[in-house]
């Protein structure tokens, strides 16, 4: 995992997703498709991102194509903060 | 027998426009005729497995067309549907199958699969139904039963199975928290239904031109007006995407592009569609009806609502699961003041009493306690008399005349032009993003693990999602407890939207003089 996905990952098993079957989640691992997120779930995660790593997420970024795993919330972290 | 019955809305649309789409989702819809056909399908697979007219059967699994199809079908086999939170654990839905005994569910394979062995012990369960194409192969067995693929309803014939229903049997049950810590099972009748459809799809003049929003899930009764005003109407129906229903932005955007007519959701849904979904920015040309129930809307936010699409009729809708929705309120122009808007007067098929303790009614002005009689009130609690008889009870509406009325909790007051103003809850009730919750339920839940020795479950005012819920905890001396696992605790035997958000772990927690705990006290501490 790149820092920033590890960052998230350690967020959202500890912070959102207080089901059972998460210890295992891995960064590509589907987090829609499973129902693991509901609104109030992205709103924390966006401002989480937003605090930590300093950056803004625009309203329309927030979209299930962004969301889809640990790794494509970490792409639009990236994205957003100039990186790669 | 030739009553109109819900699942009739169906067959007299397929009869007079059966080509017009009646459910339209990710890109498929099923016509008029074609949903009259598949439901006949699953009502025969249901009644030939062994269903019968009176039974309950279950549906879990997340929204889909076939979901529709589904609910539409029991109905068609002369039972009710049981809709389980598609987000709630397997262990909330064994409660209900339990509870209300039910002989089948629909869910889908992957779900199936999920189950324990155990989930249907002590109900009379038949088989399950895996509502989804494709899915032929046979998931699992639960306990020996049998698994009927989608593939095999569509073998049935599409020719309507004979109806025994009459208009006072159960269509569905709609499970709500309960205080005591177990949810309720609301029993609901065709004839409750109809008489709340029938009354909106008129007033909201809906046709087969319009093109309906369902962001309601079906557990949640928000979802009847959309399902069945638009299948009386033979008009379109856009159940939301599981995919897309947790991000506003989505919605927003396919809702404008989809240019539908009619909206029915909750405050805490559009307030966040107006606030993080972009809605200033897209066409809402299209949109005709906007109606809102479930909790208090802030006003600044209708107002910029209005503005936006000034074209539109907006209504509050009011009405606790018991009586779906009993007054209603048309908001002609944005409200000038931040006054809460009232939840207006009664709608022509019910009847509401504001009444004070000794069960007399209150004078012009005064406030008092709403009771609700009349064709939409519910016919009981499953299976719990007791908690039926506090419900609803025999009161004296006018001199020497008596009816069954229910006691909705709602502090209400009879404002001088008639319209009722919505005061507060004489108990722990609350809402959240526009669900019902007893937070008793949850503290129940919460004392359940061994470690806890005493709980409260806190309702934080939010402007954008009416309340957050938060729990503060003691736990035994020497218990090790971290959040996570309480939280983890709560989330294996309730739905998601009752989890607490944030739990603070103290010594003890404050009192009044009279012993109990201070919740005063404790809201006042996380007002930061």
């Amino acid at each position: 995992m790149t820092a920033t996905e590890t960052a998230i990952h350690e967020f959202l098993v500890n912070e959102v997703l207080y089901d059972r079957d998460v210890k295992d989640l891995k960064p590509e691992d589907p987090l829609i498709a499973r129902g693991l997120l509901d609104s109030l779930s992205i709103l924390k995660t966006v401002t989480f991102c937003e605090e930590k790593f300093g950056i803004t997420i625009p309203d329309q970024d927030v979209l299930p194509d962004h969301f889809e795993s640990v790794q494509a919330i970490a792409a639009l972290v990236d994205r957003r903060r100039g990186g790669a | 027998m030739t009553k109109t019955l819900l699942p009739h809305l169906v067959t007299e649309s397929a009869a007079r426009v059966p080509d017009r789409p009646a459910v339209v989702m990710d890109g498929r819809s099923l016509s008029y005729a074609e949903l009259e056909r598949q439901s006949n399908r699953l009502a025969r697979s249901l009644l030939g497995h062994g269903v019968r007219p009176g039974d309950r059967v279950a549906l879990w699994l997340p929204r889909s067309i076939e979901s529709v199809v589904a609910l539409y079908g029991v109905m068609k086999a002369g039972a009710a549907y049981v809709p389980v939170d598609p987000g709630a654990p397997p262990a909330r839905l064994a409660y209900i199958a339990r509870d209300c005994a039910v002989s089948g569910l629909v869910t889908v394979a992957e779900r199936a699969a999920a189950l324990e062995e155990t989930f249907a012990a002590g109900a009379p369960m038949r088989a399950l139904w895996l509502a989804e194409e494709g899915a032929t192969a046979a998931a699992p067995c639960v306990a020996g039963l049998p698994n009927v693929p989608w593939a095999e309803v569509g073998a049935e014939s599409h020719a309507a199975p004979e109806s025994r229903t009459l208009e006072g049997d159960l269509a569905y049950i709609l499970y709500t928290s309960g205080s005591t810590g177990e949810p309720k099972g609301v029993m609901l009748s065709h004839r409750n239904a109809l008489a709340f459809v029938e009354w909106a799809g008129d007033v909201f003049q809906v046709t087969h031109e319009d093109r309906l929003a369902n962001h309601a899930p079906f557990h949640f009764d928000l979802s009847t007006f959309d399902l069945f005003a638009g299948a009386r109407a033979g008009a379109a129906v856009y159940p939301l995407s599981p995919r897309i229903a947790s991000f506003p932005a989505a919605v927003a955007r396919q809702w404008s592009r989809d240019q539908l007519t009619v909206w029915y959701a909750t405050p805490s849904t559009l307030v966040l569609m107006l606030t993080r979904g972009g809605l200033a920015s897209l066409d809402l040309s299209a949109l005709r009806v906007l109606l809102f129930a479930g909790e208090v809307f802030p006003i600044k936010y209708l107002r910029d609502l209005m503005r936006l699409a000034p074209h539109a009729r907006y209504a509050n809708l009011y009405g606790p699961t018991e009586t779906n929705v009993c007054t209603w309120l048309e908001v002609a122009k944005p409200p000038e003041d931040d006054r809460p808007l009232p939840i207006g007067r009664a709608c022509p098929y019910d009847e509401v009493l504001v009444l004070d303790e000794t069960l007399k009614p209150v004078p012009a002005g005064g406030s008092g306690e709403l009771w609700v009689r009349g064709a939409t009130v519910m016919r009981g609690y499953w299976g719990r008399p007791e908690r039926t008889a506090l419900a609803l009870q025999r009161i004296e509406i006018a001199s020497g005349v008596t009816d069954l009325a229910y006691r909705t909790g709602d502090l209400v007051r009879m404002q001088t032009d008639g319209n009722l103003e919505f005061l507060g809850r004489r108990d722990h009730q609350v809402k959240t993003r526009g669900y019902r919750v007893e937070l008793g339920e949850i503290e129940t839940v919460l004392h359940r693990h061994p470690a806890v020795d005493e709980a409260v479950v806190l309702a934080i005012p939010d402007d954008e999602v009416t309340h957050r819920l938060r729990a503060v905890v003691v736990t035994k001396t020497e218990a090790a407890l971290d959040e996570a696992a309480l939280r983890q605790h709560c989330a294996e035997s309730l739905p998601r939207y009752m989890v607490p958000e944030s739990i603070e772990f103290r010594r003890e927690l404050p009192r009044t003089s009279s012993g109990k705990v201070d919740r005063r006290a404790l809201v006042q501490s996380q007002a930061s």
